[in-house]
Parts: structure tokens; C-alpha cells; sequence
């Protein structure tokens, strides 16, 4: 009887996780990259440490005298720092396309984007937005103290 | 015989999407009333995509293979056959003793019980025995409208959030009648469910950190 309701249970967390992630699945390359951005997640740090892990995976085959999958080897070349153009030239190809895939979708403004003044002073802004800007505001300063405290 | 090729795969896209898919379930499991608390050892969404993808492509973990009769491996594809590797493993591990679930903490008592380790909370499949009670009706009730209140400063998004969170209510009214109902756009609504997301995700991540405090 556990094991049912443990299985009811799952199922709900499930359900709600699809409600949640509704729309994910449209979501752009660029898009989904901004959407771990928001939530704490630096996306090229996550690719780097996948990265070290796939070759690390690799390593071990090799000093276990094993070949290492051509899935593995190009999992490891697509996943390479941008510094670093992959050997094999149809992975360098690719390697290349989703590098100027990322320039390209920066300026895919949406089409019927409005713009709108708000002024903080008279309070056009919501609460939210305000404190978003009250933020950035702290962050700049703060990167600037730094900064001229370096130069200092 | 000759390997699979994944080149057409966007390895990068995978992961990050995986992650995406990880956070959504962590969300949803605060969402249904529970909180987890990562112990040692426990792995956080970046970590589980990571790990789900990984397993694909090593060659020693037999328990996810691309085969054959799947036909050439796509972004698209690979995707959709990690996600439901992750959904089992995510559960999987959510049972396992590396978590344990706080159960609603905003009750008293929430925290009293202690298990041998000194630590407090039960685990899912505890968790599972209370679900369906009527106390455990009420307090996921007292879970969703502290959801809820998170909103008191986004009032443009509480009713949206409301139909999201409330599984009855979902599937009620298309994006489109939302858009009418409330005297906007269609492109408004889909932007103010993202940004639902968005914050029910925050929270998540505060209450995992203000979790992981007590570990």
C-alpha cells in the first residue's frame, strides 16, 4: 500500500513539473542560457564542468586499455572552450556554427516589442523592477569601488 | 559494426535544457508541499543533468544506451529519452537516504522529529503515507497559499500562478481566454507564466540554501 501512495506521490510531483515547465520547449537556445542565468546557473561554467568530467570519463578508458566511444570523443569536442577549435573538421564546423549561432540570436528581437519611459523619481516603476534597478545600482558601485580600490 | 554518431547532437543544448527540466522538478516537489534538504553527498539539478548525460556515454554504465531502433540521435531526440532517464533517477534519488524531505515546514513541529542521525525530516516514501490524509490536504493547502503570497507584490501574476499551481485549475482556460479575460495580449500571458516560472524557481533556490543551512 506504500508503494502505491509513494507512486501517487510521484506522480503529482510529476504532473506539476510538466505544468511548470510548459513553454520550456520553445524556449531558443539563447533563451534557455538566460533562463540558467536568472536561477543562479552560469552556462558556460556548467558546459566547462561537463567538459572536465567527459574527458576525465575518457581518461579512464584509455589508462584501462579500453577505446573510447566515438560518442564520448564528441560529446568531449562539442563541449570544448571556445578557445579551443575541435580536430575532427565536421565537429569544427558545427563547433563554429553554434558560436555564431550565439551572436546571431542576441539581436532576434521578438516582433512586437514595445517600448515604454518609466521614470523612478515619479514612480512609473513597480515595486519589483525598482528593486531589480536598486540591485544593479549596488552591484555597479560596488564593482567600481573595487575596481578603483585595485588601481589605488 | 559501426558506431552511432552524434554529431547532430547539440551536447551543450542537452545539458542545459536537462538542467531546466531538474529545476522544474525540484520546483514542483516544493510546490506539492515538500521541501528537500540536500545531505552530503546529494546532488543539486546542474549535477543531475550532468550525471544523466554522462551516463549515456559511458561506456561501463549499460543502463542508458542509444539504440539502434531509435534511428539517428538528434538534439530533439536524445533529449526527450534523458528527460525521462532523469524524471526516474530524480525520484529515484529523492527516495534514497542521501534526502531527506522537511515535511511542510511552515507547521509547528515540523522539524521535532529526529532520526538517528540527529537530523530532522522523512524521507519520500515517509513523505507518501501523510500525502493523502486529511491533515496532509490541509497543510498543502497552507503550502500553496504561502506560494501565493510570494506573488502580494506582483499582482498581474497571482491569478495566473493561482491556475498553474493549482492542478484543477490548469488546464481551465487556454492562453488565449487567459488573454481576454484579463484584457491583454496572448504574448502577455506567455511572459507573465515565465516569469512565474522564473520566481517559483528563486524560491526554490532560497529555500534549498536556507535548507542546506540546517544540514
Amino acid at each position: 500500500m506504500s508503494k502505491r501512495k509513494t507512486e501517487r506521490l510521484l506522480e503529482e510531483i510529476r504532473r506539476m513539473a510538466e505544468r511548470l515547465g510548459g513553454g520550456d520547449s520553445a524556449l531558443s537556445r539563447e533563451e534557455v542560457r538566460n533562463e540558467l542565468r536568472e536561477t543562479g546557473i552560469d552556462p558556460d561554467e556548467l558546459k566547462t564542468r561537463f567538459h572536465e568530467a567527459a574527458k576525465r570519463l575518457a581518461e579512464r578508458e584509455r589508462l584501462a586499455n579500453r577505446i573510447v566511444p566515438l560518442s564520448l570523443k564528441q560529446a568531449i569536442d562539442a563541449t570544448r572552450p571556445g578557445d579551443q577549435v575541435p580536430n575532427d573538421p565536421e565537429a569544427a564546423r558545427l563547433f563554429a556554427e553554434r558560436w555564431l549561432d550565439k551572436f546571431r540570436s542576441l539581436f532576434a528581437l521578438p516582433a512586437d516589442l514595445e517600448v515604454a519611459r518609466a521614470y523612478r523619481k515619479s514612480e512609473d516603476l513597480s515595486k519589483t523592477d525598482q528593486m531589480d534597478l536598486d540591485q544593479l545600482e549596488e552591484e555597479l558601485k560596488e564593482k567600481v569601488k573595487k575596481e578603483n580600490e585595485r588601481k589605488a | 559494426m559501426t558506431e552511432i554518431s552524434f554529431a547532430a547532437v547539440d551536447f551543450e543544448e542537452v545539458l542545459g535544457r536537462l538542467t531546466l527540466h531538474a529545476q522544474n522538478l525540484g520546483a514542483a516537489l516544493v510546490c506539492v508541499g515538500l521541501d528537500e534538504r540536500v545531505l552530503r553527498g546529494g546532488e543539486s539539478a546542474a549535477d543531475l543533468a550532468q550525471n544523466t548525460l554522462l551516463k549515456l556515454l559511458n561506456p561501463q554504465d549499460t543502463t542508458v544506451r542509444w539504440s539502434d531502433d531509435r534511428g539517428q540521435p538528434t538534439t530533439a531526440g536524445v533529449l526527450a529519452y534523458l528527460q525521462k532517464v532523469l524524471d526516474r533517477d530524480f525520484l529515484d534519488l529523492k527516495k534514497s537516504s542521501l534526502y531527506k524531505t522537511t515535511v511542510y515546514p511552515d507547521s509547528e513541529g515540523a522539524d521535532a522529529e529526529e532520526d538517528e542521525d540527529g537530523e530532522g525530516g522523512i524521507t519520500l516514501d515517509q513523505m507518501a503515507v501523510v500525502f493523502d490524509t486529511p491533515e496532509g490536504e490541509t497543510l498543502r493547502r497552507e503550502r500553496v497559499q504561502w506560494i501565493l503570497k510570494q506573488f502580494d507584490a506582483e499582482p498581474e501574476l497571482l491569478e495566473i500562478a493561482k491556475l498553474q499551481i493549482d492542478a484543477s485549475g490548469y488546464n481551465a482556460f487556454s492562453n488565449q481566454e487567459l488573454a481576454q479575460l484579463l484584457d491583454t495580449t496572448v504574448r502577455d500571458i506567455e511572459n507573465r507564466k515565465k516569469r512565474i516560472k522564473r520566481i517559483l524557481k528563486k524560491l526554490v533556490a532560497a529555500r534549498g540554501a536556507e535548507e542546506a543551512k540546517h544540514v
